[in-house]
């Protein structure tokens, strides 16, 4: 089973990915069997044939799982949910996973890497153009926060790092009783966080209940309306 | 055992002690993406800026309801703490995995559970004695109900008890003041107007109709008034694809022209009752039958059965000889629910386990597409016969009152 571990939900604009233009988001997972990384996508070539490549790269950059998928495999606004064997060690270690496009194309490339920057709010040369357009309409787009929402780890165009995040969550595998017993762990911790809000709850539950118990229970306390 | 249960069907205080318990328990724990959507659009709502606000595409509903959702943030604001803010900018599941959200919950729930408990109150007011205290106690533990408002966070809540207002006071006689109601409620929600056609023919004069009509349009048209000029609204709230969702089932009967079943359906309940004498003692038989055609014949939204639940109550409570259709339509409808996508079930549990959020429809993956789809739709048609079985008994008995009434 896979459980949630990573999570940065933020996304406040677009990235494309095209040819020659690799997107990446270094993360340290808090558990070992990092097994899923999660993102959103917006494919505008629905059954399309372009290919995408997913890597996972740890700490020295080396490559630790791969997985190509055309456009034929990604929805149009859909969390994109790349599994993979599970990651043993991942705890606490620092990995990069990597989406990049397969093919060439290099009038493609200059436009895409000026709307990626426009996108991020940096100077640009130019972003609007028919083929401008063109190309927006022809790759991929992952969602993407401007701000930095992720403190543990970067995005990088290229190997270049960027301010900002992109938005993703990763998962980790577990058995059953492993899920359930981290699930309850993870649960006890947060309920009982907001102490403030947990001791008026406690109380006003556990007021309640005795004033109940006491008239259905008590014959002198209950009456009649 | 009988006597404790005995002790808490005949006192009316431990009924609502009993309900705000089962409330209090489900509340910080079930969470419903539509809770966030709203709060966040709520959150946004403002009269100077209502053209860019209806540009958002989750703006569905009427300003009125906005007004009051955006009123609940603020009463509910002096319980919430800084965390609040940064909580509505959250990600469902970071939002369900953040240990503020019990409180978040809680507290932004409250103002519904109360509109949810005065509902159940004036329930009661349609029934005397025992039959009252019995109505309360129905709604207070009935599993769909709790599922419906403490846990889903159904903003139909608001617009359905301005409905049973309407009602408690037709069945008093006070026309002006229930077609007010009546108004308050289609300015909150439009499926109420399904009963407006009844509030007309049972007032026996044009001038009492007229000055009904006025007392309906006062609330609507004032409402509306700022955006009446706004296309986004009505693009979103009134010709929605939730509302074209009613008008999907068609009967094709040539070029280009279909019947619709469920206005069929609707025509033909309206014409019966246009010819009932003595029908202002049919309100609830009406209020009743009327929605059955919207439930029967289109793939309404699970969180719609709110409206109809009410009315449920009462027949389960007055026809006991319809229990098994009743247990039918309880049974297809929590089947429904449990076979729809996880989010709708025990994806609501996700302020517990958040990954439970992220299971999409996981019965797809073990019975497939063609077999879930053709198992959902055998119980929307076990819903359909149980509901038409039950507006069916319902309209015997009316007509049997009526000859017993004659004798």
């Amino acid at each position: 089973m896979r459980r949630f571990d990573v999570l940065q939900e933020q996304g406040d604009t677009f990235l494309y990915i095209g040819p020659s233009q690799s997107i990446s988001q270094s993360f340290t997972p808090h558990k070992n069997n990092l097994s899923s990384i999660r993102f959103s996508v917006f494919n505008h070539k629905l059954g399309g044939a372009g290919q995408y490549e997913l890597r996972v790269l740890d700490e020295s950059l080396q490559e630790v799982r791969k997985e190509i998928i055309t456009e034929s495999n990604l929805g149009w606004a859909q969390t994109f949910r790349y599994d993979f064997s599970p990651l043993p060690d991942s705890l606490g270690k620092l990995y990069t996973f990597e989406i990049s496009y397969l093919g060439k194309n290099q009038e493609a490339e200059i436009y895409l890497s000026q709307i990626n920057k426009d996108m991020l709010g940096m100077k640009v040369l130019f972003t609007s153009s028919d083929k401008a357009e063109t190309y927006r309409n022809d790759f991929m787009k992952i969602s993407y926060a401007k701000e930095d929402e992720y403190p543990n780890g970067n995005a990088f165009i290229n190997g270049e790092s960027v301010p900002g995040d992109l938005k993703f969550q990763t998962y980790y595998s577990t058995s059953p009783q492993g899920f359930l017993i981290d699930s309850l762990t993870d649960f006890s911790k947060r309920v009982t966080f907001d102490k403030p809000f947990v001791l008026t709850f406690i109380f006003l539950l556990s007021t309640l209940t005795f004033i109940l118990f006491m008239r259905l229970f008590l014959k002198r306390y209950s009456s009649r309306s | 055992m009988v006597m404790i249960f005995e002790r808490l069907r005949h006192d009316t205080i431990n009924i609502f002690l009993l309900g705000i318990i089962l409330r209090l328990v489900i509340i910080p724990f079930t969470f419903n993406w539509d809770l966030s959507a709203n709060t966040k659009v709520a959150s946004s709502f403002s009269f100077s800026s209502i053209r860019e606000f209806y540009r958002e595409p989750l703006a569905a509903y009427p300003p009125l309801m906005y007004t009051l959702l955006k009123s609940f943030l603020t009463f509910s604001s002096p319980l919430l703490n800084q965390y609040f803010n940064s909580w509505m900018h959250m990600g469902d599941i970071s939002g369900s995995a953040s240990p503020y959200i019990y409180r978040i919950l809680s507290v932004v729930k409250l103002p519904y559970i109360i509109l949810e408990l005065l509902s159940a109150f004036i329930f009661s007011k349609f029934f005397t004695g025992q039959k009252a205290r019995d109505a309360l106690l129905l709604w207070m533990v009935n599993p769909i109900m709790l599922f419906l408002v403490a846990g889903w966070t159904n903003v139909d809540v608001i617009p359905l008890f301005a409905l049973l207002l309407f009602l408690l006071f037709k069945m008093r006689g006070k026309d002006y003041l229930s077609s007010f109601c009546l108004g308050l409620s289609v300015s909150l929600k439009l499926f109420p107007v399904f009963l407006l056609p009844f509030l007309f023919i049972t007032i026996n004069s044009w001038k009492k109709r007229i000055l009904a009509a006025l007392f309906i349009l006062l609330p609507v048209i004032t409402t509306h008034l700022p955006i009446l000029t706004t296309p986004q609204y009505f693009s979103h709230a009134i010709t929605g694809g939730y509302s074209r969702k009613i008008m999907f089932s068609l009967i094709p009967i040539g070029d280009n022209r279909s019947l619709l079943p469920f206005a069929l359906g609707y025509f033909l309940l309206f014409l019966y009752f246009l010819n009932q004498k003595k029908i202002s003692h049919s309100l609830m038989a009406y209020s009743f039958t009327a929605l059955i055609p919207l439930f029967a014949f289109s793939s309404f939204n699970l969180q719609w059965f709110l409206w109809i639940l009410p009315f449920i109550f009462y027949y389960q409570l007055t026809l006991p000889q319809l229990r098994t259709p009743f247990k039918f339509l309880y049974l297809s409808f929590t089947s429904l629910v449990l076979l729809s996508q996880m989010s709708l079930n025990f994806g609501m549990l996700s302020p517990i386990e958040p990954t439970l959020l992220t299971y999409d429809w996981p019965l797809k993956e073990f019975i497939g597409n063609d077999n879930l789809f053709l198992m959902m739709n055998i119980l929307h048609t076990l819903l359909t016969s149980s509901l038409l079985w039950i507006g069916y008994g319902v309209l015997k008995s009316m007509e049997k009152e009526k000859t017993n009434a004659q004798i």
